[in-house]
């Protein structure tokens, strides 16, 4: 396969174009913060501009700016959460990180190869988080990789499980797979992977450009779901979503199960990975086998490979919604209406 | 007599899963049960989802002959992948063996 197709570079494109509108409001933020008329509201919109440009280089393997931005993003949370007050010197610091954010995007846009370049804004990105750190009560060294905001306590943070399938075209629009997994370590801790090849064809009809991949996650985390699910706002239609909170209810998993019907040893895998005891397996196995069952004898819901797909009330829990137990399925997260495809 | 080891030098990533497919072909094909199929990694530097789901197919299509695969050299960078993704076990990492 050549280069990355059309559909990445224009999602390249657009983030490049949105990060920048962001930066804008950020220092728009920042200027109503500095004349004493800012308010909360102001300090979350601030937030949201900077996770959202840090998940978003994440995805996009963009690791200078994920790192700059990350404490950038870590010193807006404690603003936020009101453990730190904004003030004239805070504002000035982080006018110039909204300046190091835009040069950092500017030379990855412009693949700049210039190492005295590189390296001097590297070096002025690394006072600047030095100076940003001050603000988290804590000295971060210039080897620190980037850590989860509020890392302190991971004891008393929830965790989460993500369930993550990808589609066929997944590699084609230049996406990896692996670079989400990546990116979600930087929401918190993972504490269980595991990868889910049943969806993977025999050798002979395999295609090795075709995505078949799916993993089951633990993810610990201070994070919210709409944070965890911004993860995926870039891969779009190539990667369905299933998030658990952290209630660890066998309801949750039987709906899992439910929509995934083809994945016979998913109850094993949920195991595997600390997402649901055996006893919650062994429930949600035996209610999708009687689900399965009960299909078998309706002839309207069993054409096709997913017979189940074909009830009503089905299809309706295969659109973008939170559930009585919370469970969310999504696409693509803000526009609510994406199914998860069923694989053909 | 012993399969020699596949060497994979470079990237094991989507540009070059496609080629390395048609070599794990010409493999199979040779492969008998009980048979171990050793891919060299020394020379590895980078490997993505593409070609992580790769060699998991290739490890199922040598399960199905009763053959399996081993791994060699593998770098420090790929084995932390492979034990983040809990695969370690999957593809064991065997000595290099010489074949004279």
């Amino acid at each position: 396969m050549s280069k990355p197709d059309g559909m990445f570079d224009e999602a390249l494109l657009l983030f490049f174009d949105e990060s920048r509108e962001m930066l804008q409001q950020m220092e728009s933020a920042l200027l109503t913060l500095k004349a004493g008329q800012g308010d909360i509201e102001t300090i979350h919109a601030m937030f949201r501009c900077a996770h959202t440009i840090k998940g978003t280089s994440g995805i996009f393997n963009m690791d200078r700016v994920v790192k700059f931005t990350h404490q950038v993003e870590s010193v807006l949370d404690r603003v936020r959460k009101g453990k730190l007050a904004s003030d004239p010197e805070l504002c000035e610091v982080l006018f110039s990180s909204c300046d190091m954010i835009a040069a950092l995007l500017d030379q990855t846009e412009q693949h700049c190869q210039d190492q005295g370049a590189l390296a001097a804004c590297d070096a002025a990105a690394e006072l600047l988080i030095q100076r940003l750190s001050h603000f988290l009560g804590h000295v971060v060294t210039a080897q620190a990789t980037p850590a989860p905001a509020e890392d302190a306590g991971h004891g008393a943070e929830a965790v989460w499980h993500i369930s993550l399938r990808f589609h066929e075209d997944t590699f084609r629009n230049g996406f990896d797979p692996l670079s989400i997994v990546q990116y979600l370590k930087t929401l918190g801790q993972i504490v269980g992977l595991a990868v889910v090849e049943e969806c993977l064809p025999d050798w002979d009809s395999f295609d090795p450009e075709s995505c078949s991949l799916g993993f089951e996650i633990r993810l610990r985390t201070e994070a919210t779901k709409l944070e965890i699910e911004s993860a995926f706002e870039f891969i779009g239609d190539d990667c369905t979503a299933r998030i658990i909170p952290p209630t660890r209810r066998a309801a949750d998993y039987i709906a899992l199960m439910a929509q995934l019907p083809d994945e016979q040893r998913l109850g094993d895998i949920l195991v595997g990975c600390g997402g649901a005891d055996a006893r919650s397996a062994r429930y949600c196995l035996n209610a999708a086998t009687e689900r399965s069952r009960c299909q078998q004898w309706t002839p309207v819901q069993s054409a096709g490979r997913n017979p189940g797909r074909a009830k009503k009330s089905d299809a309706r829990s295969a659109r973008c919604r939170a559930g009585p137990s919370g469970q969310a399925c999504c696409h693509a997260p803000g526009n609510g209406t994406v199914c998860p495809r069923t694989r053909r | 007599m012993p399969i020699a080891p596949i060497v994979i030098d470079g990237e094991l990533t989507i540009e070059r899963v496609a080629e390395l497919k048609s070599q794990f072909d010409t493999t199979l094909q040779a492969a008998r049960s009980g048979d171990c199929i050793v891919l060299d990694m020394t020379g590895l530097y980078n490997l993505d989802g593409a070609g992580l789901q790769l060699l998991l197919g290739f490890s199922r299509a040598l399960a199905s002959l009763d053959a399996r695969l081993s791994m060699q050299g593998t770098p420090e960078s790929s084995l932390s992948l492979l034990a983040e993704y809990d695969l370690l076990e999957r593809f064991s990492q065997a000595k290099p063996v010489s074949l004279s």
